[in-house]
């Protein structure tokens, strides 16, 4: 199919991690006074975010990738002009404060100045599930022989909602009020085929099921400069959305003939939307399996919930602390607008730290 | 495995539906050709960069496969596969790029069918007289097969060197305000063309040369973003102008779509009889894709 650089039989794994948060913090309160009504109910009680970054007027989607990019490659083995592959998976696509850009492709300005122009770049989109639909894409090229190493790469500049939202919600069911709960992050991982049973990535299953399409929409506002996002928040989040992961979970295991305790996942990362929601989804989750789900790693409570780079920010933050130590056996359960739901289980090594 | 086509399928704009719909309603047609349902697709990837409404969530794909009443709740009507779904993006690039990770994908996880579809429409219903490009729908449907001598050859991506876009597709909101929803500029800079002639000629010719490649029997189908540069790239490639499948002058500049209507025509043509087809996209970056089909 296509030049193979290696014969398949290889396994992949995450090779490093990088990390960029902006410096400037900003609270939920601070937030939260900023709206033109008054909030009726305690959002930080409700999502257990309590603040969030957010990007300087001088940063936008490609310096905070780049940041994040350049913050992996310090701890990798491989430089930039060892990537095969570039992909970006951000959602946001920002040059500058407010110009926001379709063609080319982000990732080729992300390659051009990390100075990997021998490496094949495209970005991917999926909502919240971008990176992990990167990390499948690249898995995949790299199981296959396509490509011996790549970056999967996000910077989001999520604020641009946030900012929307303050000014726009007019009531307490407005559909701007989940806006609220973001946060801005950079995060790239470098992923290889050394992967080995105690240090790789054992699969990465997705689906997209997408009854709930049209449940969370973003796209310019009509009735403020700038970009909104609308979410029907309470369909978003039903019960009946909430089954989906398990039930994929369950056709997983089932296939692999393993219950979710043999499978030995020392940790979960859920999307870092916040307490409630996780709660109840691990609630349901559990209800379904008839196991507990591992326990989960939670980061939302100081950025809020980062869009497409949650999980691996997350992780990062997770190796960094010592909650996640090397060995470890970690399922990753992207959701997403769309609605895109996953299973990623790694084993990772201390990936630079 | 060798990766091959199954069909493809080209749908006219309808200022009837939305590009969501088009690119459906392309994707069910494609479907059809190949005599396979919405059942059958391991796969779906949208490759559009223009979208209405200029949305940013969720994934234009997920719309699209909302639209064909695929995969749509598994738990509550079971299906007989998976799907997995998501937009891949390169400029006018994005169906070799699709090619490239599809063909991994299909292979590296033992799948059947992975189905690309695709329109680059304006943000807004009302005609915009500066969009350049023709919003027609177009799909790729991709199967594995055990079938010896046919398939797609490696697929090349490559970037020029120097810092020069060529052209540009953005919307500025400090610019376009509160009408930003409806709006977007696709501008090209001086010299484009010529320059993405020459670039995309040095990729094919080493293309070509790497892989020893004959032009004999070569069929070109390629992108269209001018009224000259196909003609322009067969020449350079050295291609007579019959090997070219011009598809510019009955439907202009169909972007991401180039590659379904230069193949559909050249099946209504009767022209893929015998013949390898050299695949070649090329746009923005600057960043050509080229590839040849047994």
């Amino acid at each position: 199919m296509s030049d193979p650089i290696s014969e398949s039989a290889v396994r992949s794994r995450f090779e490093s991690i990088g990390l960029y948060l902006p410096e400037t913090s900003i609270t939920t309160e601070a937030l939260v006074d900023q709206m033109k009504v008054p909030l009726v109910f305690d959002l930080v009680g409700l999502t257990g975010i309590e603040r969030r970054r957010k990007r300087s007027e001088q940063e936008d989607t490609v310096s905070i990738a780049l940041a994040a990019a350049r913050d992996c490659l310090s701890r990798s083995r491989y430089t930039a002009a060892d990537l095969d592959v570039i992909v970006s998976c951000s959602i946001s696509r920002l040059r500058g404060a407010k110009h926001y850009f379709f063609e080319p492709a982000i990732s080729l300005w992300i390659k051009n100045e990390l100075g990997a122009p021998q490496a094949i770049n495209f970005d991917v989109a999926n909502a919240c599930a971008g990176m992990a639909t990167g990390v499948h894409l690249l898995d995949s090229l790299i199981r296959s022989g396509v490509a011996r190493r790549g970056m999967v790469v996000s910077g989001e500049c999520n604020s641009a909602i946030f900012e929307t939202a303050v000014q726009e919600i007019a009531s307490p069911i407005d559909e701007q009020l989940p806006s609220l709960t973001v946060g801005d992050a950079g995060s790239a991982v470098i992923m290889d085929g050394e992967g080995m049973p105690t240090d790789g990535i054992e699969y990465v299953e997705m689906v997209s099921c997408t009854e709930g399409a049209y449940l969370c929409l973003g796209m310019p506002s009509r009735q403020t400069e700038g970009v909104a996002l609308y979410t029907k928040n309470m369909r978003m989040h039903a019960k009946d959305r909430l089954l989906l992961w398990p039930h994929f979970l369950q056709q997983i295991l089932h296939a692999r003939g393993l219950s979710l305790a043999e499978e030995g996942f020392d940790h979960s990362i859920p999307h870092q939307v916040g307490q409630r929601f996780t709660d109840k989804g691990q609630s349901i989750a559990a209800e379904v399996l008839g196991e507990t789900i591992p326990p989960p790693i939670h980061v939302f409570k100081d950025l809020g919930n980062t869009s497409s780079t949650a999980h691996f920010v997350a992780l990062y933050l997770a190796l960094q602390d010592g909650r996640v130590k090397s060995g470890d056996k970690i399922l990753m359960a992207p959701a997403a607008s769309g609605v895109i739901i996953g299973c990623i289980s790694t084993t990772v090594s201390g990936m630079g730290f | 495995m060798s990766i091959v086509i199954s069909a493809t399928s080209v749908i006219k704009p309808d200022p009837e539906t939305n590009g969501v719909q088009q690119a459906a309603r392309a994707g069910l047609e494609c479907l059809s050709n190949a005599s396979l349902t919405v059942e059958d697709v391991d796969f779906l990837v949208n490759v559009g960069v223009y979208r209405y409404q200029n949305t940013c969530e969720p994934a234009v794909c997920a719309m699209i496969q909302h639209e064909m009443g695929m995969c749509l709740d598994p738990r509550k009507t079971p299906v007989k596969k998976n799907v997995f779904s998501f937009d891949l993006t390169n400029g006018a690039c994005g169906v070799l790029s699709s090619i490239l990770t599809l063909g991994a994908m299909l292979n590296a996880r033992q799948c059947e069918h992975a189905l690309i579809v695709g329109i680059d429409c304006p943000p807004s219903e009302d005609e915009d007289p500066n969009f350049p490009i023709n919003p027609m729908a177009g799909a790729f449907l991709l199967s594995r097969s055990a079938e010896s001598g046919r398939g797609f050859g490696p697929v090349w991506l490559r970037t020029s060197p120097e810092t020069f876009d060529g052209q540009q597709g953005s919307c500025d909101l400090s610019v376009h305000g509160t009408d930003s929803r409806d709006k977007v500029d696709v501008v090209r800079e001086p010299n484009y063309i010529p320059r993405l002639v020459s670039f995309a000629s040095e990729v094919v010719n080493a293309y070509l040369d790497e892989h020893q490649c004959p032009r004999e029997a070569l069929l070109l189908v390629c992108s269209q973003p001018s009224a000259t540069f196909a003609t322009d790239l067969a020449e350079a490639i050295g291609l007579p102008a019959s090997a070219l499948v011009s598809t510019f002058e009955q439907y202009g500049d169909t972007h991401t779509s180039s590659l379904a209507v230069g193949h559909q025509m050249a099946q209504a043509k009767g022209l893929l009889e015998g013949q390898r087809v050299l695949f070649v996209e090329a746009g923005a970056g600057l960043t050509v894709g080229c590839t040849v089909y047994t």
